[in-house]
C-alpha cells in the first residue's frame, strides 16, 4: 500500500501555509493514495447513487434499503469469504450533476471498492463521462437503467448492466403486439430522451408500426398535460392498444388522464413505469390498473411459490430498514442487486480486486444462479444483464399475473441488436441454499 | 531574495498579488513582489511582457542579491506569464499561470463566437457581434451590443420559469419557429451555453438547486426547478459575463487586426453539444425540442472572418505550452470567462512529454455543491458574494499561498514536490478537487 507520512518536505509544505497566518484544515496522519481501495480483511464497501428524495424518489427510494437488507442478511451469515459487504448510499435526487458529485464523493472520498446499482440514464451517462469509472478501474456494477449504450465494454470496460435493455424490451414488446393484437390500432407514449429513443430503436427493429406516437419531455408529465395532449391523441385516433414507455410518475399521469377524459384503450406498461405499488402510492387506484398488461424479467412478486420470492420476502421482513418495505418489484430489484454483488465478489475469489471482479463477471457472470427468469448476457464482449421478458396482466390487487397463469412464465429473449426475438427454453438454475450465492 | 513578478489590473494598475492578505503573507515570509502596468488596456500581451521585463531589470538593479524569480499571473496575466517564460529563457525559476488563457487567443475567441452568435441567432438578430466599424463608431456598436445582450438576458431571467422569449427574438424567423413550437426560451439559452461549453454553474447559481425546502416532500417545485430551470439560470449569468468579455476583446482585436476575426462557418454545433444533450435533456425540453434547436443551429447564417485579419492574429505570439521550468496552475472547474479547458490544454502538453521529473502540477478548484439562494418570494438571489473557488479567478488566500509555496519549492529545487505531497495539499486545502486523475472539459475548439 502506498502511503505518505509526515515527511520533512510535507511538514515544510504545511508550515509554509500555516506561517502565512492561515489555519489549515485538520491534517490527517496518513492519506491513502492510488491503491486497491474499499477492501479490508473484514469488509468490502460499495457505493450507490439513487434518488432517495425528490420527484423520482417514490419507488426508487426502496432499492438501496432492500439491497442493504439483503447484504445485512448475508453479513449475518458469514459475509463473503469472511468479509462483510457494505453499501454506502448517496441521494442524487435524480439530477445528473448531483449524481456526478455524489459518485465523485463515493469514489474519491469514501474510496469505495465499486459503484453498484446506479440509477437513471441521463445521470449515469453524466457519471461515465465525468467520473469515468472505466479509466480508474472502478467496477460499475449492475446499473439500474436499461439504456443499451451502457453495454459497451470497449467504451465502458468496468460497467455492467443488470436490467434488460430498453431495446430488448421494445423488441420483445413488438413481438408481443404482433402476436396478441394483430390488426389493432396501436399507439405509443414515450419519454423524449435516451430512454424513449432506445425504445423506439427496439420497436423499429421489431417492425412495429404505431398509428399514433407521442413523446413527452421528461419532467413535463402531469395528468392535466397528458389529458390535453398525449392521451387525448390516443382517444381521438381511437387507438385500441397504447404502449406506455415512461417513468412511473408519467405512467400514473397517463392512467389518470385516461380516466379523466374517458379513454378506455388497452394499456401495456413498460417495466420502468409499471411497478404497481409505486403507481398506487402515486394515486392510481388498483381498479384503474386492473387489466393493464405489464412486463417483467423477475418472478411476479405475488408468486410465493417461487423460492427467491419467498426467501426475499422473509429477508425483507427481517432485514429491510427502509421507511417503506412493502414487498414489490423495487424491493425485489434491490435484493437482486445485493445478491448479484455477493455473487460477483464470490466469483472474484477470496481476495477480490477491482480488476478481478470485472474479469470474473466476464468469464463466469453468465452462469450465476441469479433470481431472474431470463439468461444473463455477460461475457468478455458483452456486459448486457438480463436478456428477456415475460408478460402478464395486473389483477385487482396490483399483482402481475403471467398470461398463462400464476407461476407459468412464457419468457422471450433477444439482444440489443438485430437478433431475433425467440421463446426461451432457459431454465433458471436452482436457488442456492438460503438464497446466498455459492458460486 | 525570492522575487515574484506579477501582473496588473484591467485599470493598468500593477497588481503583483491578488489581495493584500496574500501580498502581506508573501512579504512576511521573505518574498519580494512586483508588478507592472502598461499603457494599453485590453489584449496587449507583448506590451505586458516588455513592461514586466523592465520591472525585472529594475528590481534586480535595486536588489542585486535576487536569487530566483517566479512569474505568476491570472487570466490574461496567466497568458502573459507563459509568454514571459517562453521569450526569456533562463530568467525565471518557476511560473504559475492561474485561471489562464493558453495556446492562442483564437481558442478563447472561438467560444466567444459561439455565445455571441447564439445570442444573435436565438434572441436578438440586431446584435452586431462582429465586424465592428473602425474607431468610436465601432466602440458605440460594441457598447450597444452589450446593452442588447443585457436586455435579452433580463427578459430571459424574468421569464425563466414560464419560458417566455424576449420580444427581440420575434424578429428572427428561425427563433419564431421555436416560439411557435412552444419550446421554452430557457432551453434555447441553455443550448447557447452548451454549444460554447459554458458551465451550468455560475457565480451565484449552482445549476442543481431549486427553491424551498428540498426535504419537504410536498415541495414538488424543487426538483422541477432544479432539473428543468437551474442549468439555464447558471448559463444565463455566465453568458452575461462571457458575452461582455467577448465583445470587449473582439472589438479590441478587430481594431488591432483590421477586420473580422470571429468565424463559425465550419462549426458542427450538433457535435459540439455532444453528450450534454442527454445530460441536460430535461432542461432542453426533450429530443423534439433539441432537434428543433439543432435545426436552427444548422440553418442560421454563420459568421465568416476576414482572412487578412485572421492571418495577422495568427502571426501574433502564442504560448508554446512547453514546460521548461517548474510550473503550477490553478483554475476553477466552472470558470465562466476563461474556460478550464485552457489549463487542461497546458496539462495535456505536459503529459505528452512523459517528463520523468515533477515539473508541473495543477490545482482545480470547485465551489460548494449547493449555493444558489432564493429570495423570500422564491426568486433567484444574486445579492450575495460568489463562493470562493467558483467563478473566474476567485481563489482563497490559502489556495493562492499554496500555489506560491509550490512555485517557490520548484524555484529552489528545480523540480516540484513529489506528486504525493501535491495530492496531500489537494486533500488538505479547502476548495481543491481531490481528484488527482481529473480531466477537466477540454475546449471544444482549439485555435
Amino acid at each position: 500500500m502506498s502511503r505518505i507520512t509526515r515527511s520533512p518536505r510535507l511538514i515544510a509544505a504545511v508550515a509554509a501555509v500555516a506561517v502565512a497566518g492561515l489555519a489549515l484544515a485538520t491534517v490527517p496522519a496518513q492519506a491513502t493514495l492510488r491503491n486497491e481501495v474499499g477492501v479490508t480483511s473484514t469488509s468490502v464497501t460499495f457505493g450507490i447513487t439513487v434518488p432517495m428524495s425528490g420527484i423520482a424518489a417514490p419507488g426508487y427510494n426502496k432499492l438501496a434499503p432492500a439491497a442493504q437488507g439483503y447484504l445485512d442478511y448475508v453479513n449475518d451469515n458469514g459475509g463473503v469469504n469472511g468479509r462483510k459487504v457494505y453499501l454506502k448510499v448517496e441521494d442524487d435526487r435524480y439530477a445528473p450533476a448531483t449524481a456526478v458529485s455524489k459518485t465523485n464523493k463515493l469514489v474519491l472520498q469514501d474510496k469505495v471498492f465499486g459503484i453498484a446499482g446506479a440509477l437513471g440514464t441521463a445521470n449515469h451517462l453524466a457519471v461515465l463521462k465525468s467520473v469515468n469509472p472505466g479509466k480508474r478501474g472502478v467496477p460499475d456494477l449492475f446499473v439500474n437503467t436499461g439504456f443499451s449504450g451502457f453495454d459497451d465494454p470497449k467504451k465502458y470496460p468496468t460497467t455492467f448492466m443488470i436490467l434488460p435493455s430498453y431495446v430488448m424490451e421494445a423488441k420483445i414488446m413488438g413481438k408481443y403486439l404482433a402476436t396478441k393484437f394483430p390488426g389493432k390500432k396501436i399507439g405509443l407514449i414515450y419519454q423524449d430522451d435516451d430512454f424513449g429513443r432506445n425504445a423506439k430503436t427496439g420497436f423499429a427493429t421489431a417492425g412495429t408500426k404505431f398509428d399514433v406516437s407521442k413523446g413527452y419531455a421528461s419532467g413535463s408529465q402531469s395528468a392535466a398535460t397528458f389529458a390535453g395532449s398525449q392521451v387525448k391523441a390516443m382517444k381521438d385516433a381511437e387507438v385500441d392498444v397504447v404502449v406506455m414507455f415512461g417513468v412511473t410518475t408519467a405512467t400514473a399521469a397517463a392512467l389518470g388522464a385516461a380516466r379523466a377524459i374517458g379513454y378506455s384503450g388497452q394499456w401495456i406498461l413498460g417495466s420502468v413505469g409499471g411497478d404497481a405499488t409505486t403507481l398506487k402510492a402515486l394515486g392510481v387506484p388498483a381498479a384503474l390498473l386492473t387489466g393493464s398488461i405489464g412486463a417483467s424479467f423477475v418472478p411476479s412478486t405475488s408468486d410465493d411459490k417461487d423460492p427467491f420470492v419467498a426467501k426475499f420476502k422473509e429477508i425483507n421482513d427481517k432485514y429491510n430498514k427502509g421507511k417503506d418495505k412493502t414487498f414489490d418489484n423495487n424491493v425485489f430489484t434491490g435484493m437482486n442487486l445485493g445478491y448479484m454483488l455477493v455473487a460477483a465478489l464470490r466469483a472474484a475469489g477470496p481476495n477480490p480486486t477491482r480488476a478481478g471482479v470485472v474479469k470474473a463477471l466476464e468469464t463466469k457472470g453468465a452462469s450465476i444462479a441469479a433470481p431472474g427468469l431470463v439468461p444473463l448476457g455477460y461475457s468478455a464482449t458483452s456486459h448486457a444483464g438480463y436478456t428477456g421478458y415475460w408478460f402478464g396482466k395486473y389483477d385487482s390487487t396490483g399483482a402481475l399475473i403471467p398470461d398463462d397463469g400464476p407461476g407459468k412464465y412464457a419468457v422471450w429473449v433477444t439482444d440489443s441488436g438485430s437478433g431475433a426475438v425467440t421463446a426461451s427454453n432457459f431454465v433458471r438454475p436452482a436457488m442456492p441454499a438460503n438464497a446466498i450465492p455459492n458460486n | 531574495m525570492r522575487f515574484v513578478v506579477g501582473g496588473y489590473k484591467v485599470t493598468s494598475v500593477p497588481e503583483p498579488a491578488p489581495s493584500a492578505d496574500v501580498a502581506k503573507a508573501l512579504l512576511s515570509t521573505g518574498f519580494g513582489i512586483a508588478g507592472s502596468g502598461y499603457s494599453k488596456q485590453g489584449w496587449a500581451p507583448e506590451l505586458a511582457v516588455k513592461s514586466q521585463m523592465e520591472v525585472v531589470a529594475a528590481f534586480k538593479a535595486k536588489f542585486p542579491n535576487t536569487k530566483k524569480i517566479i512569474a505568476w499571473g491570472a487570466s490574461e496575466g496567466g497568458y502573459i506569464t507563459q509568454l514571459l517564460v517562453d521569450q526569456n529563457p533562463g530568467t525565471f525559476a518557476a511560473m504559475a499561470p492561474l485561471c489562464t488563457v493558453s495556446n492562442d487567443i483564437g481558442s478563447s475567441l472561438a467560444y466567444a463566437t459561439d455565445i455571441l452568435w447564439g445570442m444573435q441567432t436565438f434572441f436578438d438578430p440586431t446584435i452586431v457581434g462582429h465586424g465592428y466599424a473602425p474607431g468610436l463608431a465601432g466602440y458605440a456598436q460594441a457598447m450597444g451590443d452589450i446593452g442588447k445582450i443585457f436586455t435579452a438576458l433580463g427578459a430571459l431571467q424574468a421569464g425563466i420559469t414560464a419560458g417566455t422569449w424576449p420580444e427581440t427574438a420575434k424578429a428572427s424567423p428561425l427563433a419564431s419557429n421555436l416560439i411557435a413550437a412552444g419550446i421554452p426560451a430557457r432551453s434555447a439559452l441553455l443550448m447557447v451555453g452548451l454549444i460554447a461549453g459554458l458551465p451550468t454553474q455560475s457565480a451565484h447559481f449552482d445549476g442543481t438547486t431549486g427553491p424551498g425546502d428540498p426535504a419537504n416532500p410536498l415541495n414538488q417545485d424543487y426538483d422541477k426547478f432544479a432539473l428543468a430551470i437551474s442549468p439555464a439560470l447558471g448559463v444565463l449569468e455566465n453568458v452575461a459575463n462571457a458575452a461582455v468579455l467577448g465583445i470587449v476583446v473582439n472589438y479590441d482585436l478587430e481594431q488591432q487586426m483590421g477586420g473580422k476575426i470571429l468565424d463559425n462557418s465550419n462549426r458542427d454545433y450538433v457535435a459540439q453539444v455532444g453528450d450534454a444533450a442527454g445530460t441536460y435533456n430535461m432542461a432542453l425540453s426533450g429530443d423534439a425540442a433539441i432537434a428543433g434547436m439543432q435545426g436552427v443551429l444548422k440553418l442560421a447564417p454563420k459568421w465568416t472572418a476576414d482572412a487578412a485579419a485572421v492571418a495577422k492574429l495568427k502571426a501574433s505570439k502564442s504560448t508554446s505550452g512547453k514546460i521548461v521550468i517548474p510550473t503550477v496552475t490553478m483554475h476553477s472547474l466552472n470558470d465562466p470567462a476563461v474556460f478550464v479547458g485552457n489549463t487542461q490544454w497546458l496539462t495535456d502538453q505536459y503529459l505528452a512529454t512523459n517528463s520523468a521529473k515533477e515539473m508541473y502540477a495543477t490545482f482545480i478548484t470547485a465551489g460548494p455543491e449547493h449555493y444558489t439562494q432564493f429570495t423570500a418570494a422564491g426568486l433567484p438571489d444574486t445579492s450575495y458574494p460568489a463562493p470562493t473557488s467558483s467563478n473566474h479567478c476567485n481563489f482563497s488566500s490559502m489556495q493562492m499561498l499554496t500555489v506560491a509555496w509550490m512555485a517557490n519549492y520548484g524555484a529552489q529545487n528545480g523540480v516540484l514536490p513529489d506528486a504525493e505531497i501535491t495530492q496531500f495539499l489537494r486533500e488538505t486545502i479547502p476548495g481543491f478537487s481531490t481528484d488527482e486523475m481529473l480531466e477537466t472539459p477540454r475546449l471544444k475548439i482549439y485555435g
